[in-house]
């Protein structure tokens, strides 16, 4: 028993003797020093067909990055945080600490809060994919954000209600994250613009919709519009659909992520930097995904990091690596410009879209 | 040595909670899944009290013990009326209340987008800012809850618990009230819990409803019966172990496609082996 707890702590404290001494750099094989990314995502558990994406995104725009002439090697280091707290916190540490990453990705807006005070203390830069909350950014000065703004949001989706003449609009979402607070706002906007509007929010455990969705049949309302992921977001379009909910009827934000694309058929799917068509075939070609949302942000981020660790004369000094990012306003992201807000949210536009035989098919942003 | 430091103060505040549950479940014998509801609602006194109220640490953590015995308080009468599986289903049940709450009292909890710019704890001019500085503190408590659990342990109130764990009705027979000793001792626990709770919420600095969810209730019991039941050192070699080890599997070089499914696979069989082999706990003096 003591021999087992005696193993049990020298193999901890010989990982915390690993690699004590902060080097600038290691060398790798093309003798190009290594500069690490370090990442936060949920691998395993509820969220993970979204961590996954964004593990991908990062992986893609390091993958390109390196066709080029650059000065660094990058190596990317992943942690799985179950998109708990106490994880990401004990993750970020190992990689701020131990692995001596020189920037952290992580994702979604509560993890970004948990990474953000562990990033500016150790004084290096954390990037965060996340949803639509740009009063985000104030949480970290090394800190930046990216997603579309919730007023950019709110403009594309009232663009499509009206152009689609809704009058009446059920809303659904998941009580996770900003996703029902998002919509509680987007409903009273709406009904500002003169729309009738109900919401309902639902616990993370919830799978049967039905009764909500006849009850608000019965009450005139023949437009749902749902913010989940999958698995939810996959039973309650067939729940809509037994219900004799016509696609063209369903406005879905960021739901579309399933690899099997023919669940969205005729659905209107509102995300954000969903990138170009080549990128889309790319995730689904080479790492069989359809989140291309987080993924494009989390490939816009790592590729904006990158060409920060390039162009700064110390990639130690986080204030050169915050003033070359911060030196833009608008910047080329995959699916159109981005621009830094002056919180340093990096906001990119929304988009619309929906899917012809398993294909998606663009409709505006 | 930073990072373990950070490991420790999560390792301390989970060894707070673990002393806590086995007062209930292996002194009294009362299996309840609703520790994970009192950790977050002395989490949420924490965060409350501090970002919106303006109060310091020390009161926000009185104020979590306060909150969490008045709440124990009541649903302990009604738990008192409950024995064995039962007693486990009730309190899960008080736990998915409790979860929910927090989910959807946005005006006070703020939902699902939590809480954050949680402050350290300060006496006086000196702020515990650095993590050595928390460590310690963390420490001093740990240490506290150890020493108030060996009394329990040895004092008349905690025989008595003992023997009602052991056969409740025939310590009725011996003119003990059993539902006073019941409620008394859910208080107890539940109380302490908010401790932790109130450690870990200025620790990360940001708390979400995600955090005290059934499953943490589910992995804090899975803590005391790995380290044993009714026993004060099994309780911190329980937190030691399930603290560490995923943090010990981060570092076994797995290929990074798989890496995270094969780590949890890993820590699995462990635990299985572990209860195979050791059935009782590591510590274990009661095997339920």
């Amino acid at each position: 028993m003591k021999k087992w707890l005696l193993t049990l702590c020298m193999v901890l404290a010989l990982a915390a003797c690993k690699e004590e001494k902060k080097e600038e750099t290691q060398a790798n094989a093309d003798n190009k020093p290594v500069i690490k990314i370090g990442a936060v995502l949920p691998l395993t558990g509820d969220n993970s067909v979204v961590g996954t994406a964004v593990k991908f995104g990062a992986l893609a725009a390091i993958e390109d990055k390196a066709k080029g002439n650059l000065k660094y090697h990058y190596e990317a280091v992943f942690e799985d945080n179950q998109q708990q707290p106490a994880k990401t916190a004990t993750a970020t540490n190992k990689l701020i600490m131990m692995d001596k990453a020189n920037m952290v990705l992580s994702f979604t807006t509560g993890i970004g809060r948990v990474v953000a005070p562990l990033a500016e203390n150790a004084k290096i830069l954390h990037m965060c994919s996340t949803l639509e909350d740009e009063n985000a950014t104030p949480m970290g000065k090394t800190s930046f954000f990216q997603g579309p703004t919730l007023q950019t949001y709110r403009q594309l989706v009232f663009k499509a209600l009206q152009q689609e003449k809704v009058s009446k609009l059920a809303l659904l979402a998941a009580n996770v994250g900003v996703a029902c607070s998002g919509t509680e706002k987007l409903a009273e906007a709406l009904k500002a613009k003169g729309m009738e509007t109900k919401v309902e929010c639902f616990n993370p455990s919830d799978l049967d919709f039905r009764f909500v969705i006849q009850k608000y049949q019965a009450q005139g309302f023949n437009h749902f519009y749902i913010q989940f992921w999958p698995p939810q977001s996959n039973i309650l379009l067939r729940q809509l659909s037994e219900n004799n909910v016509t696609p063209n009827h369903i406005f879905g934000s960021g739901i579309d992520v399933d690899t099997d694309t023919s669940l969205y058929n005729g659905i209107h799917c509102f995300g954000g930097n969903s990138g170009t068509p080549e990128f889309i075939n790319r995730l689904m070609e080479e790492y069989h995904i359809n989140n291309v949302y987080m993924a494009a942000s989390a490939y816009d981020l790592i590729s904006l990091a990158i060409d920060a660790f390039e162009n700064v004369e110390d990639v130690n000094n986080i204030d050169e690596i915050l003033a070359y990012i911060k030196a833009y306003a608008t910047r080329k992201c995959l699916s159109g410009d981005c621009k830094l807000l002056n919180n340093g949210f990096i906001a990119n536009k929304a988009e619309w879209r929906t899917y012809k035989d398993g294909k998606p098919v663009f409709l505006g942003d | 040595m930073e990072y373990l430091i950070n490991l420790a103060i999560l390792f301390g505040i989970y060894s707070m909670l673990a002393l806590s549950l086995n007062m209930l479940i292996g002194m009294g014998g009362l299996v309840s899944l609703a520790q994970a509801a009192f950790y977050g609602i002395g989490a949420y006194a924490t965060a409350i009290g501090m970002t919106s109220l303006g109060f310091g640490f020390f009161t926000t953590i009185i104020l979590g013990i306060i909150i969490n015995a008045v709440i124990a308080f009541v649903v302990g009468k009604i738990l008192a009326r409950f024995q064995g599986d039962y007693y486990a289903i009730v309190s899960a049940g008080l736990s998915i209340i409790v979860f929910s709450i927090l989910q959807n009292w946005k005006s006070v909890t703020h939902g699902p987008l939590g809480i954050f710019g949680i402050g350290k704890p300060e006496i006086g001019s000196y702020a515990f800012y650095s993590n050595t500085a928390f460590l310690g503190l963390v420490a001093v408590f740990t240490v506290a809850l150890y020493v108030l659990y060996q009394w329990i342990n040895k004092s008349s109130f905690g025989r008595v618990l003992k023997a009602l764990r052991e056969d409740e009705k025939l310590t009725q027979s011996m003119g003990y009230k059993t539902k006073h000793y019941k409620s008394v001792i859910f208080v107890l626990s539940a109380a302490l819990s908010g401790i932790a709770g109130a450690f870990f919420a200025s620790y990360i600095a940001f708390i979400d409803p995600s955090s005290f969810q059934l499953k943490e209730g589910i992995f804090l019991f899975t803590i005391i019966i790995v380290g044993g039941l009714s026993s004060a050192l099994g309780s911190i070699v329980g937190a030691l172990i399930l603290i560490s080890l995923p943090e010990v599997l981060r570092f076994i070089g797995l290929p990074y496609e798989t890496a995270a499914q094969l780590q949890q696979m890993i820590y699995g069989a462990m635990l299985l082996l572990m209860m195979i082999f050791k059935p009782q706990g590591l510590f274990g003096k009661y095997r339920m």
